[in-house]
């Protein structure tokens, strides 16, 4: 029973994947619609997206208001927690978006 | 309720509201706010035996305040909210001044596991934790059965945490720790509820110890492999007030994401010291301690927008003389199996729905159904 | 690397030891019955003195020891520190604090409302029957 829905349901997310690289997290409330965002940017956000969702939804670093200081001294947090998998060069990319972010959210 | 237990939820309380009032009009001040709710509806198809069970409406609601003091000092403390009211998960001190070498004191989350990082209702897909790490919500968990799994998560206990990291290379992560606490407290088996009880004091001033390390491949974020990572705890200690009595707990686990799916499975064992001068054992004492072990392996993966599926298999044994008091049906080898399938809906930003069904399968007690639906949200 | 290897090594030699040998059942196994030494064993012990309850000397968060050895002297024919009743009245369970306690009516006696055990199920139909029939056997120390 277990392989028959785990089948069906991989199927499916085949199926209703529309671009050949759709990931699901690139859409739904999670999410950021980065479209209008540089495409450094959006390869940035894509590293964040996929490294910070291992403990937490991604819902709860979108939804926070730090300025570029706060995201420094938590990012520190996050990355020296185990398993984190964030090396120097994704730990700047991220912190590249995460400041790139910041400077969005505080013209809205 | 006893005075004291109100006087001490009180206190936290107190505590809490402090913090958050500091916190309210702190933008500027280096405050970081961050929390999580959840309520859950747990019900059991078993009228005979799911009345003795925990089923029925839980809260799990958390609030984590974190204050930066400058670049290597932060503080951090989280308040939860559920079963037993409103207890501290953590308020410590972290200096961080390198990758290799940070420093935590307080009332610490200890690592243990790679689920002690989840356990927020937000953290992890499906509607219950692992048998091995489960909190006072598992079917035949009370003292007089399995009394609870391997170890409870989150352990929190008084202490001091040295860790860090390094790079072997551009791919490889290895995280390591290392802690002194209090350690757990018990009569004959650990007593769970002390050991989250004030006062947060050791019992027996005889410390425990422990650490964790973790090893993690790093991969690129649009590769089909993502992340792999393995890791290692580990705690010992002495939980009865005349000191006679050890406890030594160990772990696995590993993760991967391959493509849209995320892998886990964690190991845990205990092996728990029993006071052979108590009355009331059903079976001769040989050796005198009793193991609890088990296991889960658990898949998740996005089905569509908004919806995720959750699949898990869990393992938890117990071998050894049941305890003076235990159920009778108790045997000296016994084993829960069970089944659990889930999805989770996220209807809007933030918020999300989890439903499940368990299949429980008891070797000494009767079969269970039991299903989970909850709602809740983090920010 | 090596002596990652080696650590790895004894934590899953340790994790992968034998099961503990048993003996063989007992004979004359306390079994739940209406008698002082099948109370301590089958309720007192596992569900009451516990570390964060009713255990120790004196125990840090209540007001009686449940403990072996303890609990007849604490509660038989001692008066309750919350009601204007004995804890084990001899002869007497309804005016008994103690099976208040366990059944959740002790605030009619003018006492706490909280039912025992705190925090976990209920004791069985059983065990309050065993309870109150030794009350009213005149709570022996049998």
């Amino acid at each position: 029973m277990l392989a028959r829905s785990l089948g069906a349901a991989l199927a499916l997310s085949l199926l209703l994947g529309q671009k050949a690289d759709w990931d699901p997290r690139d859409d739904g409330p999670d999410t950021l619609d980065t479209r209008s965002y540089p495409a450094e940017q959006q390869e940035h956000y894509r590293v964040f997206a996929v490294k910070c969702v291992k403990c937490h939804p991604l819902s709860r670093p979108i939804n926070s208001h730090f300025n570029a200081q706060e995201w420094k001294r938590y990012m520190k947090r996050m990355i020296r927690r185990p398993n984190s998998g964030v090396n120097e060069e994704q730990a700047a990319e991220i912190y590249d978006f995460l400041k790139f972010y910041s400077g969005v959210q505080g013209s809205k | 309720m006893t005075e004291p237990t109100l006087r001490a939820g009180a206190l936290r309380l107190a505590v809490l509201a402090a913090a958050v009032a500091a916190a309210a009009p702190a933008r500027a001040a280096d405050i970081q706010v961050s929390g999580s709710v959840y309520v859950d509806y747990w019900g059991i198809n078993n009228r005979t035996v799911g009345p003795q069970q925990p089923e029925g409406i839980t809260p799990d609601m958390a609030i984590t305040i974190a204050k930066d003091v400058h670049d290597e000092l932060s503080f951090s403390v989280k308040a939860c909210f559920s079963c037993h009211g409103v207890e501290i998960e953590h308020f410590h001190v972290d200096y961080q001044p390198k990758t290799w070498f940070n420093v935590q004191a307080g009332r610490l989350a200890v690592p243990f596991g790679d689920y002690s990082q989840r356990v927020d209702a937000s953290g992890h897909k499906t509607a219950s934790a692992p048998l091995i790490y489960d909190m006072g919500r598992m079917a035949y968990g009370s003292r007089t059965f399995f009394n609870e799994g391997v170890l409870p998560l989150p352990y929190v206990d008084t202490g001091l945490l040295v860790y860090g990291q390094t790079w072997l290379g551009s791919r490889l992560q290895l995280w390591y720790g290392a802690y002194a606490a209090s350690g757990l407290r018990g009569s004959n088996d650990l007593d769970f509820i002390a050991s989250r009880s004030l006062y947060y004091t050791d019992n027996n001033n005889v410390p425990a110890g422990g650490g964790r390390v973790t090893l993690t491949y790093s991969a690129d974020p649009g590769s089909a492999l993502g992340d792999i990572s393995l890791g290692a705890s580990g705690t010992v200690g002495r939980y009865d007030q005349a000191k006679h009595l050890d406890y030594r707990i160990w772990g696995a686990d590993a993760s991967l994401r391959l493509w849209k799916i995320t892998l886990r499975g964690e190991y845990a064992k205990r092996r728990t010291d029993i006071d052979p001068s108590q009355p009331g054992y059903a079976y001769a004492i040989v050796d005198p301690w009793f193991d609890k072990s088990g296991w889960y392996a658990e898949l998740e993966h996005p089905v569509f927008r908004w919806l995720s599926a959750v699949y898990r298999y869990d393992v938890l044994e117990r071998h050894g003389v049941p305890l003076p008091g235990s159920a009778a049906a108790l045997t000296p080898s016994s084993t829960i199996d069970r089944f659990s399938a889930g999805v989770v809906i996220t209807p809007a930003a933030a918020l999300f729905v989890k439903l499940s069904y368990e299949y429980w399968k008891p070797s000494d007690f009767p079969v269970l159904q039991t299903g989970h639906v909850g709602f809740g949200g983090a920010f | 690397m090596r002596s990652l290897l080696l650590i790895a090594s004894a934590l899953l030699a340790a994790a992968c030891g034998p099961s503990p040998r048993i003996g063989n059942e007992v004979q004359g196994r306390v079994e739940l019955g209406p008698s002082f030494t099948s109370i301590q064993v089958n309720v007192f012990t596992p569900a009451c003195a516990t570390t964060s309850c009713h255990s120790g000397n004196p125990p840090p968060n209540a007001p009686v020891s449940l403990d072996v050895g303890r609990a007849y002297d604490e509660t038989v024919g001692k008066p309750s520190s919350q009601a204007p009743l004995l804890l084990v009245n001899p002869g007497d369970p309804e005016a008994s604090y103690l099976l208040q306690k366990i059944l959740g009516t002790a605030g009619s006696s003018g006492g706490v409302w909280t039912r025992m055990p705190i925090g976990a199920p209920p004791l069985s139909a059983a065990e309050i029957d065993a309870i109150e029939t030794w009350i009213a056997n005149g709570a022996p120390n049998d």
